[in-house]
């Protein structure tokens, strides 16, 4: 070690190992130990509001004989897909709205308006449509004085307001992930192709969007995530027309009092959306090797 | 990128119709909080702040929203202390297993709302925790302090090395480099965090629906009446929500997005 060097460094650094204890503290006591007890809780059941003791695989073998779980895990996963591509439809091209088209200075104004309500009260913002959907809701009372329908439609309490509430939920975040990848994109790559001859459209298939997978991919398996585990729009926006399989473990919480079986079927919801992700990631390693590793 | 007039303007129509439909149903539950009329639906009956009133003199509304604005704070501070502290640790550790802690403590990030709630519903009841806002807190601090860490890490990450070397160099103790360098720089992303992690401790609800036992929070409590319906004492409540959510949040992203 050199003179020059002070050992102050050195001590800074070997002490960073404290400034790291209270986090680490507080997730291994309050995340990974709770984490560890579902797991056990799952392998448990019920006599009388007390957990028993032994292990038993009985709210497992319970879960995948019934087919009414069966049935909720379809609807989940459908309603995640269905969600994840309208989203995305929707939000891809209002990301590139605000990247090439928004004047800078614009941008973040609007950037701002679309993604606050991300952070706001999603249950405000689902309650926020009843009024838009409902019978006598707005949609309804415009759609009747433009002479387009004579009846009110029902859409409040069906699985297109859980849809809708939904993507409201999701858009604002979505949007945020592509524009971040877009924007990092060197605007010479762009102004290349364009020199080399390619049109709109084939700069968007061979430079933006190639460029911009990775953050697509990665926003897509964020709100899957979220749209999957989320009882909030079906419960409210949909009135719990179709049982999502996060509903069924709020009810084995709240009217069944049944933790050992709502840990299973928590810990089965978590497998299945994460088996979805991981046959995803397959095909993306995949898809990437065929483009010679530029699939990122 | 060059684009004709014609997509520019398409571009500017769909970006006004998104703007539509992302606040166009806030916007319509703020203006229905003022309308006369007991049914939030046209024809407009005329101005009124009596739904505001009846919010205010309203006890279980006061009673879930002081509960929400305390744990907030709480929540809020306890974030930052840890997601500051962990950043300033993170900053000094030399180790190949940075990347994997760093990772390992944002997954909070990712595990599903219903999932945590229940887990920490089991784990308090086993350690004989009372549920009240005390849980609800230390719940939400497990996944609002790696959203603190990762933002605060992010701003930290800005201040060259060689300011705390030069800081050492003149003789500053460990702790006054911190206080004296690290932390004035450090703290436009300090203050983002704070407010972030106040709005969605505030706004939260699976998992406070877990673990509050019966001391409702603002959500729980606005999601035990949405289910009955419409009612404008509820659009009330929700812009009062909104207005105090959208300005910490708009105020934390400008301070995020300000680099300077």
């Amino acid at each position: 070690m050199s003179p020059l060097e002070p050992v102050r460094h050195r001590g800074a650094s070997n002490r960073s190992a404290g400034w790291l204890l209270p986090l680490s503290g507080w997730m291994v006591i309050f995340y990974l130990i709770p984490l560890v007890f579902i797991i056990g809780t799952s392998f448990r059941t019920m006599v009388n509001y007390q957990l028993t003791s032994e292990f038993t695989m009985q709210n497992y073998l319970a879960i995948f004989a019934e087919p009414l779980y069966w049935k909720a895990l379809r609807v989940s996963l459908l309603l995640a897909v269905k969600v994840v591509a309208i989203t995305t439809l929707i939000a891809y091209p209002l990301a590139m709205v605000l990247v090439f088209i928004v004047p800078k200075r614009w941008r973040t104004f609007f950037l701002i308006l679309i993604i606050a309500p991300f952070w706001t009260s999603y249950l405000i913002r689902a309650y926020s449509w009843f009024i838009v959907l409902g019978n006598n809701g707005i949609l309804n009372l415009l759609l009747k004085s433009l002479g387009l329908i004579g009846q009110p439609v029902q859409i409040l309490y069906t699985g297109t307001a859980t849809t809708i509430g939904l993507v409201h939920y999701l858009l604002p975040i979505m949007t945020l992930t592509i524009y971040t990848t877009l924007e990092n994109i060197d605007p010479k790559l762009l102004e290349a192709a364009n020199d080399l001859g390619a049109g709109g459209l084939r700069s968007f298939f061979h430079v933006i969007l190639p460029l911009s997978a990775g953050g697509l991919v990665n926003g897509m398996m964020f709100i899957y995530i979220l749209a999957f585990a989320d009882f909030v729009s079906p419960a409210t926006l949909g009135g719990q027309t179709e049982r999502v399989f996060p509903q069924l473990i709020v009810d084995a919480v709240q009217w069944n009092i049944n933790w050992p079986l709502a840990s299973a079927l928590s810990i089965v919801m978590v497998a299945a959306i994460f088996l979805v992700l991981l046959v995803l990631s397959l095909f993306r390693n995949i898809g990437s090797r065929e483009n010679g590793g530029s699939g990122k | 990128m060059k684009q004709s007039p014609k997509l520019k303007l398409v571009g500017w129509i769909y970006l006004i119709l998104a703007m539509i439909f992302v606040l166009g149903p806030i916007l319509v539950t703020i203006a229905f909080s003022f309308n006369l009329d007991r049914f939030s639906s046209l024809p407009w009956r005329g101005f009124t702040l009596q739904w505001y009133e009846k919010m205010f003199s309203n006890e279980d509304i006061i009673h879930s929203l002081g509960n929400s604005v305390m744990l907030g704070v709480c929540v809020s501070l306890t974030a930052v202390l840890l997601g500051f502290t962990g950043a300033y640790g993170l900053r000094h550790w030399k180790s190949k297993w940075k990347g994997a802690y760093m990772l390992a403590s944002i997954s909070p990030l990712a595990v599903p709302w219903t999932l945590m709630g229940l887990a920490l519903l089991i784990f308090f009841n086993r350690i004989n925790l009372p549920m009240s806002v005390v849980t609800v807190w230390i719940s939400h601090v497990v996944f609002t302090a790696p959203l603190a860490l990762t933002i605060i890490n992010a701003r930290m990450q800005t201040i060259p090395k060689s300011m705390e070397n030069a800081a050492w160099d003149l003789g500053a103790g460990s702790l006054q480099t911190m206080f004296l360098v690290i932390l004035p720089q450090t703290l436009p992303g300090i203050v983002a965090a704070a407010l972030l992690t106040f709005t969605i401790s505030f706004d939260e609800f699976i998992i406070a629906w877990f673990v509050c036992g019966f001391d409702q929070t603002l959500p729980v409590y606005i999601y035990s009446i949405i289910r009955s319906g419409v009612s404008p004492t509820i659009n009330a409540i929700g812009t009062m929500v909104f207005c105090i959510s959208i300005t910490l949040v708009s105020i934390a992203q400008v301070l995020q997005r300000k680099k300077d």
